[in-house]
């Protein structure tokens, strides 16, 4: 990984390119979890976060987690471009009334961005059930017809995906402190 | 992996745990299943690769015996999500300055003011609303010209890049001013961006001149604001605005009615004229004395 984010950091495409497809659908998530379901937002987020980390990437540590930091990247990146596009073009009220209302709490977000990772590398057979079954609403049954396989195969596929999903998540069950704590930062607002 | 469900008792038909049942519910949540357009990958590739092109070389700093390497490779950034007070600024007094202090975490220790916004509940109304600097995400120009923005903000660093080369020869022809002298660094947003204020005390007031490198002409509909800022409690003073659209020196004039001695910092926003009140976005920050 860290010759990648040497990469990454030197311009190199291939490195970019492994970078964004590493931390890309992840990055979808959080941007579709602030932004909603608005699919030219959600791409200007996830570009300006590449961009934005490239330019800030003399910072990084190749030998770190990209992810919490892109995520933060992220994040951030998502929630500006929701007040900016609520923004009013005119008007004297404050801009933190076009802050986003209800919007999801950093410990959502990044659990959601890890969920994310997770999904990324499970088995394609097992990713397509599950994408099947909770996005495209169908039964088990219906995917057996769809994809063309026994049932049993479809069970087994999903409850294989589920407790692999399970495992590698298992520290956000048992290690809140490897969660993002609100009570770990501060986030008092600085004048510019 | 299999296919096919083994013979008998298996772990597929053992009840799913607990967690991993609690996993399934988060699932339904469509935002897991996000997708970045096919296009937007060539995008960010085609942006970085502009803005590496543009990319100036980092300043050769000499070294000081005795004195910590300042580059940042000398102290990497850890990603931790942590926050800290942004805009870090390298103070300098005295007519000899350093080059200015970059937005460097790996130097200061802190995140850019871009990232540490970002640890806080969006929910939580107030600080996280009103710090967060505002993106250039004017969606519906995007539309018309996919990618465009980064491109084009990308281009226009390089050209600012060049601009700073003359900028900076001016100030030596000069031959410099009287006062004390302040580095500004730039922002997360403007990471190439820098500036010298020159403060000097006047009966009428405290002139500051600010000599800007790399701070692209302000977007039409924006300008820059100034400020000198005190920071317990936070208060800022506004000492004036510019665009630099036109093309002149980057030396501008500034007055202050208050003391830099109350009002330590000196930091430039950008503002939309729509809301020139707001807290805008921040660009260059720096800091008198220790």
């Amino acid at each position: 990984m860290e010759h990648l984010v040497a990469g990454f950091i030197a311009g190199d495409p291939d490195a970019v390119r492994a970078i964004y497809q590493r931390f890309a659908r992840p990055i979808a998530t959080v941007a579709r979890s602030v932004v909603g379901n608005d699919q030219t937002l959600i791409d200007d987020v996830v570009q300006q976060t590449f961009t934005k980390a490239w330019q800030a990437s003399h910072t990084i540590d190749p030998g770190r987690d990209l992810a919490p930091w892109l995520y933060a990247i992220a994040r951030r990146t998502a929630i500006d471009a929701v007040r900016y596009e609520r923004r009013p073009t005119r008007g004297d009220h404050a801009p933190e009334a076009d802050a986003p209302v209800g919007a999801p709490t950093m410990e959502q977000t990044w659990e959601a961005f890890q969920v994310r990772q997770a999904l990324d590398i499970l088995p394609e057979d097992e990713r397509t059930v599950l994408l099947l079954n909770h996005v495209g609403g169908l039964s088990h049954s219906e995917i057996a017809n769809r994809l063309g396989v026994p049932l049993g195969t479809v069970k087994s596929r999903s409850h294989r995906a589920l407790r692999r999903l399970g495992s590698s998540l298992q520290h956000l069950q048992n290690s809140p402190a490897n969660r993002l704590d609100p009570a770990d930062v501060s986030f008092g607002r600085e004048l510019p | 992996m299999t296919d096919h469900i083994p013979p008998g008792p298996g772990p597929e038909s053992e009840p799913l745990d607990p967690w991993s049942a609690h996993v399934a519910g988060l699932l339904d949540n469509p935002a897991l299943w996000a997708e970045p357009s096919p296009g937007v990958e060539d995008q960010v590739v085609a942006a970085i690769l502009a803005g590496a092109a543009a990319r100036p070389a980092p300043p050769n700093r000499p070294a000081v015996p005795g004195q910590p390497d300042p580059s940042p490779s000398a102290a990497p950034f850890s990603p931790d999500l942590t926050v800290a007070a942004p805009f870090p600024a390298q103070p300098s007094a005295g007519p000899t300055t350093d080059p200015p202090a970059r937005f460097d975490p790996a130097v200061t220790g802190v995140l850019p003011p871009d990232i540490t916004g970002a640890v806080g509940p969006a929910s939580a109304p107030g600080p996280d609303a009103g710090a967060a600097p505002v993106v250039s995400l004017d969606a519906a120009r995007r539309k018309r010209r996919p990618g465009g923005w980064v491109l084009g903000g990308l281009a226009t660093a390089a050209a600012v890049a060049v601009i700073a080369v003359g900028t900076l020869a001016v100030v030596n022809r000069d031959g410099g001013l009287d006062g004390t002298k302040v580095e500004l660094a730039g922002s997360e947003l403007v990471p190439e961006a820098s500036a010298e204020a020159t403060v000097q005390p006047q009966a009428d007031g405290v002139r500051i001149v600010l000599q800007v490198t790399g701070l692209p002409p302000a977007p039409p509909g924006s300008f820059y604001a100034a400020w000198v800022v005190k920071e317990e409690p936070r208060t800022r003073i506004p000492i004036g605005s510019f665009h630099l659209r036109g093309g002149g020196s980057d030396q501008i004039e500034l007055w202050s009615g208050v003391s830099t001695d109350g009002y330590p910092v000196i930091s430039v926003t950008r503002q939309s004229e729509a809301d020139p009140a707001g807290p805008g976005e921040p660009m260059l920050r720096g800091r008198l004395g220790p």
